[in-house]
């Protein structure tokens, strides 16, 4: 068991181990989540039937709704990765943080943005400034923040340290949005599918979602993976190995 | 449901159709410019080989 | 003498000699909080109009903003001058080090916006029952406001000009701080009570004064090689 542990810790830590893993999980990653997103949208927009109170438009809740679970979920594996990078000083650790804030930041502006077109048609505005996406808001202020930090620093290896730490600090966040809708009178919709007793959405609904939620987190594993092997690649120039498979890729044609 | 009710939505047709395309949109750009990223990087990594082999010779 | 006297006693000794340090923050504040007057119709003077009742926040936004512009001389001189790295590789607490630090500045330049608070407030026209409301929420928010600011000085302390950095990059965390300081304003102007609030914000100051000294630590430490 312990071995094994190693050999993932060994293999995934170093950049070099990483490379030929990721040529081959990169497109099963992007598989899965095409996949995946077929049936997902066919149930949401043609099979699902429409809403009672709402009618077409809660359609919007599948993109909607993955969107903004994808960008919690994101800072979260963005804010552990940093951790694992400051204690166990792991390359491709940082490179994971570095390489989901973009991607995080862009799934926040969605749900921001998605969130506003299905405000307009079902509370009859396009913004209120309720809990849930007042602070939305100040996570994607923190994806920017987290962005600009990374370029701000000439010598990269102190700016992947000083990216991560600002990551763990701003995780508190995350639970705050979660708990947002409990904590404060919202005009958001509660939790309707974490919570204890199970979802409350019927099935025509709730499968469609799932099956959307799943394609995002597939898309974000192969966009993750897609720039971290570049990220990789650029960071690690010189060194044998990228120099090697040039001459592959040269050889090539 | 027919074509015609698919695209008009219920009236909300604006709505949901700019929040996917958005969403879309959104999606197929992230793909894009990290496919353009690594095709960058692999053609600087050859330019840069085949420049140092010319002066090794 | 121990590491808190020590550092909080010269901390404050160098801020009072350059009366910059605190004049700046001092007279941005005051810059701020007015510009809103001379942007707002003038038929909104009085007890009852657009100022009085958007006062509270304005100062709430003026104080958040010139603490944040503030901090970014909080480590630049030690930087420079080669202190940082004696601090890391010594015998004394680094975090609580760095908090003597930050207390002496809430002390200086934190007080001196506290105090210059209700002055400009009398230009708002705010109600005088909210004078003390709006001094307990400062006083209560502005330590919070600084400590986490203080992460963000630490982090960027190496790289040049960093004063608007580290306010994109620690404004988004101590936005929850403006929004319950300056909701006491609110609550308190319709009769509600505010005790939800200012728990909130000592919550909030205990957990900054508890945790920040150490991130603000961990940051100087990987940042300075």
């Amino acid at each position: 068991m312990f071995s094994i542990l190693n050999r993932f810790y060994h293999q995934l830590g170093s950049p070099k181990e990483f490379y030929p893993i990721s040529t081959v999980t990169t497109p099963i990653f992007g598989l899965l989540a095409l996949a995946l997103f077929i049936p997902g949208a066919y149930l949401g927009l043609v099979v699902a039937p429409a809403d009672y109170q709402q009618g077409d438009s809660y359609r919007i809740i599948f993109v909607h709704v993955p969107a903004a679970w994808l960008s919690l979920m994101i800072y979260v594996i963005m804010a552990v990765a940093a951790a694992i990078a400051l204690i166990w000083r792991m390359k491709m650790a940082f490179a994971v943080v570095i390489c989901s804030a973009p991607i995080g930041a862009v799934f926040t502006a969605l749900a921001l943005i998605t969130g506003s077109l299905w405000a307009k048609p079902t509370w009859g505005t396009w913004w209120v400034w309720d809990a849930r996406l007042t602070f939305e808001l100040i996570l994607l202020f923190l994806y920017v923040g987290i962005f600009s930090m990374y370029h701000a620093f000439d010598e990269r290896r102190i700016g992947e340290r000083a990216t991560a730490l600002l990551s763990i600090v701003g995780v508190v966040i995350v639970p705050i949005i979660h708990y947002s809708v409990e904590w404060w009178s919202s005009l958001h919709q509660g939790q309707t599918v974490f919570r204890d007793g199970g979802p409350a959405m019927p099935p025509s609904m709730l499968t469609p979602l799932l099956l959307m939620a799943g394609s995002a987190t597939f898309f974000y594993g192969y966009a993750l993976f897609l720039n971290l092997r570049a990220h990789v690649l650029e960071e690690n120039k010189g060194k044998q190995w990228v120099q090697g498979m040039a001459k592959k890729w040269i050889k090539r044609g | 449901m027919s074509l015609g009710e698919f695209l008009y939505m219920g009236g909300h047709a604006p709505y949901v159709w700019t929040s996917w395309g958005l969403s879309m949109l959104a999606i197929l750009s992230i793909f894009i410019l990290a496919k353009r990223r690594n095709a960058r990087i692999r053609r600087r990594l050859i330019t840069q080989l085949q420049r140092k082999d010319k002066f090794d010779v | 003498m121990n590491t808190f006297t020590l550092f909080f006693k010269r901390e404050c000794q160098l801020l009072l000699k350059n009366s910059s340090a605190i004049g700046q923050p001092l007279c941005l504040f005051v810059l701020i909080a007015l510009l809103f007057p001379f942007s707002v119709p003038s038929d909104s003077l009085g007890g009852n109009g657009v100022l009085s009742q958007i006062g509270g926040s304005v100062i709430w936004v003026a104080v958040l903003l010139a603490l944040m512009l503030s901090l970014e001389s909080l480590f630049k001189d030690d930087l420079r001058d080669g202190l940082i790295e004696q601090w890391l590789i010594g015998h004394r607490s680094v975090p609580l080090a760095v908090f003597a630090k930050v207390a002496a500045h809430w002390c200086t330049t934190g007080l001196a916006l506290v105090l210059m608070a209700p002055i400009i407030a009398v230009t708002y026209a705010l109600p005088w029952d909210l004078f003390a409301v709006l001094a307990l929420s400062l006083l209560l928010g502005t330590p919070s406001i600084l400590l986490i600011g203080a992460i963000g000085a630490a982090l960027t302390v190496t790289l040049e000009r960093s004063g608007l950095l580290i306010t994109v990059v620690t404004l988004p965390l101590t936005i929850p701080i403006l929004i319950f300081g300056a909701s006491t304003l609110g609550s308190s102007a319709q009769g509600f009570s505010i005790a939800t609030e200012l728990y909130a914000l000592a919550a909030i100051a205990v957990l900054a004064i508890t945790l920040a000294p150490f991130a603000i630590a961990a940051a100087l430490r990987l940042t300075i090689e």
